[in-house]
């Protein structure tokens, strides 16, 4: 990456992770505003280099940085430990199941991270939700009634709602079936596109990231590999174009 | 007229007012020990755990026992209870209400323990992401996804607190018109030979339960609907 371009770099994350059984994960993430692939097979250890970032898993090592505030800094030589817990981080997270609150109707889905916020300033930030993906006519409605893409759409909308400093998406389409993939996806690019934050779409299909580097100018995509011969697992993180 | 009597209300009304404050009470402190349960790793919490069960297992008199000498008037709880409430614990409508809760308060720790640990993590891990701290996704998501589970077991507590015999006999004493329960009468009733007495209260019990219980299962299922 050029020098120009670090000077952009929002997150960064280095974290080192061993679990019994030889799982081993190494990982140097720079992220810069915008959309970042993370490609690999399924197994490589993408959902759990997420989970790290989002502060859901501690790791053995390491430090991640956003927006010049160190959210989580272990045993790393002549820092004190930090570790923001999750609820603090401020970092969006849709994951493979959308997740929605089954109890509450997509309105109230959608405004559960506006808890604090003034009722004014609420109302007008899911209007713009509501607005950027198309969700009015769904705000009536329970998640049980929702089809997949319809559920991730209101998935996203409620990540997005609270203004976080960095999303996280992990293989937001599997659940959506093939057919409205394409679509969907077009216009997760677009939304997606248009962040000013850094965006970490992870996927372990070729087609996806090719659509996102066709349509993001300069979309960067970091490859996740077996290591051969070991069981270790890195990133390495080669710029694509 | 058997329920023309005011003296053959009073037990079930007490019964009942027990039970229902047994009940309330053990939902108060049971909910957060089945949530401190199920959601915290610390030491001695399968000893926590054991010991929540031992109602369902102990003689009503050891039970009895145990809350005569935790409870007395000499003691340091007993103590502090007669100075906020100015009335003993033991042998009080009070001590029917703590010999209730030492049954229903199992089912409530037990049950709402299952509940608790049944609800989708993800839903948890979503709620952190969005900012909910622990106290906040317990009320906001945890709660709600079990509330049939958690009504079901209250009604089972319920049904459990109404029943009791030994432990309240021990305890509160069969006192008739203070602390005499409907459990208490129908023994003190066969015992007088007064038997039409004892076949009211053991009809009323038992239609009353038998609504408890049938509720009860019908909500239990379905702990996962909204």
């Amino acid at each position: 990456m050029s020098t120009e371009k670090t000077a952009d770099i929002a997150l960064t994350a280095k974290l080192a992770l061993t679990r019994p059984g030889g799982f081993e994960l190494d990982v140097a993430l720079a992220l810069p505003r915008g959309v970042t692939v993370l490609l690999g097979p399924s197994g490589a250890g993408k959902s759990t280099t997420l989970d790290l970032i989002a502060g859901y898993i501690r790791p053995d090592r390491g430090r991640i940085e956003l927006d010049g505030q160190v959210l989580l800094s272990c045993g790393v030589a002549g820092e004190a430990e930090i570790q923001v817990p999750v609820q603090r981080r401020r970092i969006g997270y849709v994951m493979q199941s959308p997740a929605l609150f089954p109890h509450l109707r997509v309105a109230a889905n959608l405004a559960y991270g506006l808890a604090g916020w003034r009722r004014d300033e609420r109302h007008e930030r899911l209007a713009e939700i509501e607005q950027a993906l198309e969700l009015k006519p769904l705000l009536q409605r329970w998640p049980q009634s929702l089809s997949g893409g319809e559920r991730q759409r209101v998935a996203l909308g409620r990540a997005l709602a609270p203004r976080p400093r960095a999303l996280l998406l992990d293989e937001p389409l599997s659940a959506v079936d093939l057919r409205r993939r394409d679509a969907l996806l077009e216009r997760l690019r677009d939304l997606l596109g248009a962040l000013a934050i850094p965006v970490l779409y992870v996927t372990h299909s070729v087609e996806e990231q090719r659509f996102f580097s066709q349509g993001v100018a300069g979309c960067p995509v970091l490859r996740m590999q077996s290591r051969p011969g070991g069981d270790a697992i890195e990133i390495a993180p080669v710029a694509e174009r | 007229m058997l329920a023309q009597q005011p003296t053959f209300w009073h037990p079930l009304g007490l019964s009942f007012a027990v039970a229902a404050a047994a009940t309330g009470l053990s939902l108060l402190v049971g909910v957060p020990i089945a949530a401190l349960l199920s959601r915290k790793r610390f030491w001695g919490r399968d000893l926590v755990d054991a010991v929540v069960c031992l109602p369902l297992v102990l003689p009503p008199t050891v039970l009895g026992y145990y809350l005569l000498i935790l409870l007395a008037r000499s003691s340091p709880l007993g103590h502090l209870f007669e100075a906020i409430f100015g009335m003993p614990l033991t042998f009080t409508p009070a001590g029917a209400v703590v010999a209730a809760m030492v049954h229903a308060l199992p089912f409530i720790i037990k049950a709402g323990r299952a509940a608790l640990e049944g609800v989708d993590p993800l839903l948890l891990r979503a709620a952190a992401s969005l900012g909910a701290g622990e106290l906040r996704s317990l009320w906001t998501v945890t709660l709600p996804q079990c509330r049939r589970a958690l009504l079901a077991a209250t009604l089972l507590a319920f049904a459990r607190a109404l029943g009791d015999f030994g432990v309240t006999l021990m305890v509160a004493g069969d006192i008739p018109g203070y602390t005499q329960t409907a459990a208490l009468a129908i023994y003190d009733a066969v015992e007088g030979g007064h038997d039409r007495v004892a076949l009211g209260y053991v009809a009323v019990l038992s239609v009353l339960s038998l609504a408890v219980m049938y509720i009860g299962n019908k909500l239990t299922p379905a702990a996962h609907e909204r």
